[in-house]
């Protein structure tokens, strides 16, 4: 039975012992600081980059993305795609061809999908090269820009799922011109937008609210003894855990929700944004709390949490390269929640989620039922 | 005859191939001071730990209040307070804050607070953080908080532990007052003359096993040794020996020194618990 009595003065409990160890929230106040900085300062000019975010703004021109075959990710693409510049999607047989060149409108530019040894297809993942060629109508290859700015942002959740994508530029008419073809690979620095660095802050806030805090305060109420006075008092196991699950996760929404509201507000009334919040919270908490119950001591329990955060990071690049680590990395609800987010950041994400969101549930839920098991049985002992 | 307040029936309790409490049965009775002594590792703690519901037993059946241990763990307990050997506050809190919020859990006005409080004369105290207290101060804390909900069964580990004089006389006397209020008190000590002073019963524990169970005087009574101390003279030398007047040769041993020696000095010793504790369980006593 829980008594709402009890939660009331074990939370107020918590936040009066926090109010006493204010440094304990340093971390939140110096991420909220990056995400000010982000957000009232302008970005780095950088005519290398690729994406052209930081140089002179560009007259959008109408982008032709051609390709071979379908697939997944140019599925994506389609649902996804901006309002300006306008982009066609169209397959390469229904280009029409004048003279052994492309016959597209003047002033349009193009982007050829070019696949390498393996490619990923409608019927199944594979692991592969992506070649896109873009090509410019004139001289300046920077009238891309635009379309660059929108592409890879739009790309990124795909862009550690097995791919490899390289970007090459050119002119329409190569012959009108000496800028030679440009080769380069593109990499996850590329790829960084606001977004990202939003979703990554969402992640650390996270993690530092409901693992590392719960790990480093109910290991220190299990050495000091104080959990076993709790648990001998009229307190009962469940209400001083629940007590707890709702102290950390008010603490990771309002610092999600101050990192929100500074980088992208327009998010803020996004449903699925608080879901996956709410769900990875809690599943972070559950595997704190089962840190937190095998540890003997504080110390060995902020190394346990340390090490399961550098563990699933190792583990979420093995699975780039070695499918036993994909598979394993299924079973994890991390997994889902960097994609998700980072979709939300994005654009409004609905039914296109769902079972990523059902996974996500199933795996939140298994982790409830063992964290409730170990602090049961050896929680306060 | 008073109810049972504890009832331990045939307790075993085992940590893998080591048995740390072995077929333990003893009753205490409602509003007694009982003292449960041992050696260190005799499975005292161990017991306790099995009464509060922090471990469970091998074997063997508990009741404490008339609830049983461990499945009616949650109806038992706010039945007993614990005060462990260790501290457990909340460090960053003051003693009242600490006071305060059990208080409330226990659904206690907070004006019991401050009685406890005074009771163990930590009222200036009270509003200074517990990182600061003194070990004695942290110890006396704890008691305050033990007893504030009056639980009809209070558990001490080393109650008066890193005491002064003054304090520990008055836990003492705080331990008297509750015993006659009805409360039963189960406490562990290795302070002898504690034991003589306040407990109704004792029971002595040697490695996880009951040896005996009686009040004080009675276990003086029953295993009082009468021993002679006697000092002389001998080729040059002094000399000094314990002869125990229990045993014919040793009689005969002290006549003799009488007799055929310049004997300095001779005089009894007096025969206290600790001397019996120690003859119990086998540490020492010739």
């Amino acid at each position: 039975m829980i008594r709402s009595e009890m939660i009331k003065i074990l939370l107020a409990r918590e936040f009066r012992r926090l109010r006493k160890n204010p440094s304990a929230l340093m971390l939140l106040g110096l991420l909220s600081a990056v995400a000010l900085l982000m957000a009232t300062s302008r970005p780095v000019s950088n005519k290398s980059d690729p994406q052209g975010s930081g140089g002179a703004a560009q007259a959008a021109i109408d982008v032709w993305i051609i390709y071979d075959q379908p697939s997944v990710w140019l599925d994506h693409l389609a649902k996804n795609l901006p309002d300006t510049p306008t982009i066609r999607m169209v397959q390469r047989d229904r280009v029409p061809i004048v003279n052994g060149t492309w016959n597209l409108p003047p002033q349009d530019a193009a982007v050829e999908v070019v696949y390498g040894e393996k490619f990923e297809t409608r019927k199944g993942s594979a692991f592969g090269k992506v070649i896109l060629n873009g090509r410019y109508p004139g001289q300046d290859a920077e009238v891309l820009a635009p379309f660059w700015n929108w592409f890879w942002p739009a790309l990124t959740e795909y862009h550690t799922q097995g791919l490899r994508f390289e970007q090459s530029t050119e002119p329409l008419d190569a012959s009108a011109s000496d800028t030679p073809a440009s080769l380069k690979d593109t990499s996850v620095a590329d790829l960084i937008t606001n977004e990202l660095i939003a979703t990554m802050l969402l992640l650390i806030v996270m993690f530092f609210a409901c693992c590392h805090l719960l790990v480093s305060f109910t290991a220190q109420d299990r050495e000091r003894g104080t959990l076993a006075a709790l648990v001998l008092s009229p307190a009962n196991t469940s209400e001083i855990l629940l007590a707890k699950f709702i102290f950390h996760l008010l603490i990771s929404l309002s610092g999600c929700l101050g990192i929100v509201a500074i980088l992208k507000p327009i998010v803020l009334t996004q449903p699925v944004l608080w879901l996956v919040i709410l769900l990875t919270s809690v599943g972070l908490m559950c595997v704190g709390t089962c840190i937190a119950t095998l540890a003997k001591t504080q110390a060995s329990a902020a190394l346990l949490a340390l090490c399961y955060m550098l563990g699933g990071t190792v583990l979420f690049y093995l699975s780039t390269k070695f499918t036993a680590f994909a598979f394993i990395k299924q079973l994890a609800f991390e997994n889902y929640t960097f994609p998700i987010l980072f979709a939300t950041m994005n654009r409004p994400v609905t039914i296109s989620h769902t079972p990523e969101l059902i996974m996500m549930l199933a795996l939140v839920g298994i982790w409830i039922g063992i964290a409730r098991s170990c602090f049961f049985r050896y929680g306060w002992r | 005859m008073s109810a049972p307040a504890i009832e331990i029936d045939n307790l075993v309790v085992k940590f893998g191939r080591f048995t740390a409490v072995n077929r333990l049965s003893l009753t205490v009775n409602e509003g007694e001071l009982f003292g449960f002594l041992g050696p260190n590792g005799a499975g005292k703690t161990t017991t306790i730990k099995v009464l509060i519901g922090s471990l469970r037993p091998s074997e063997g059946d508990i009741r404490v209040a008339g609830f049983k241990i461990p499945s009616e763990f949650e109806s038992v307990k706010q039945q007993f307070g614990y005060v462990p050997d260790t501290e457990n506050h909340i460090e960053e809190f003051t003693g009242r804050e600490n006071l305060e919020l059990f208080a409330r859990l226990y659904d206690m006005p907070l004006s019991t607070v401050k009685e406890s409080l005074a009771r163990l004369e930590l009222s200036e105290a009270a509003d200074v953080v517990v990182s600061a207290y003194s070990k004695g101060m942290r110890r006396k804390l704890l008691i305050a908080r033990e007893i504030m909900h009056r639980p009809k069964i209070l558990y001490f580990d080393e109650p008066t532990a890193n005491l002064d004089a003054h304090s520990t006389e008055l836990v003492r006397e705080l331990l008297r007052d509750l015993a006659s209020e009805g409360t039963t008190i189960f406490l562990t000590t290795h302070n002898m003359e504690e034991v003589e002073q306040i407990c109704d019963r004792v029971a002595i524990l040697c490695r996880g096993k009951l040896v005996d169970c009686d009040t004080p005087t009675n276990f003086v009574t029953r295993h009082a040794i009468r021993i002679v101390k006697a000092q002389f003279e001998q080729e040059g030398k002094v000399v000094r020996e314990a002869l125990n007047l229990d045993l014919d040769d040793q009689r005969e041993r002290l006549a003799e020194i009488i007799r055929t020696e310049m004997c300095v000095r001779v005089h009894s010793q007096e025969f206290d618990f600790q001397d019996v504790f120690l003859k119990i369980t086998g540490q020492t006593y010739t």
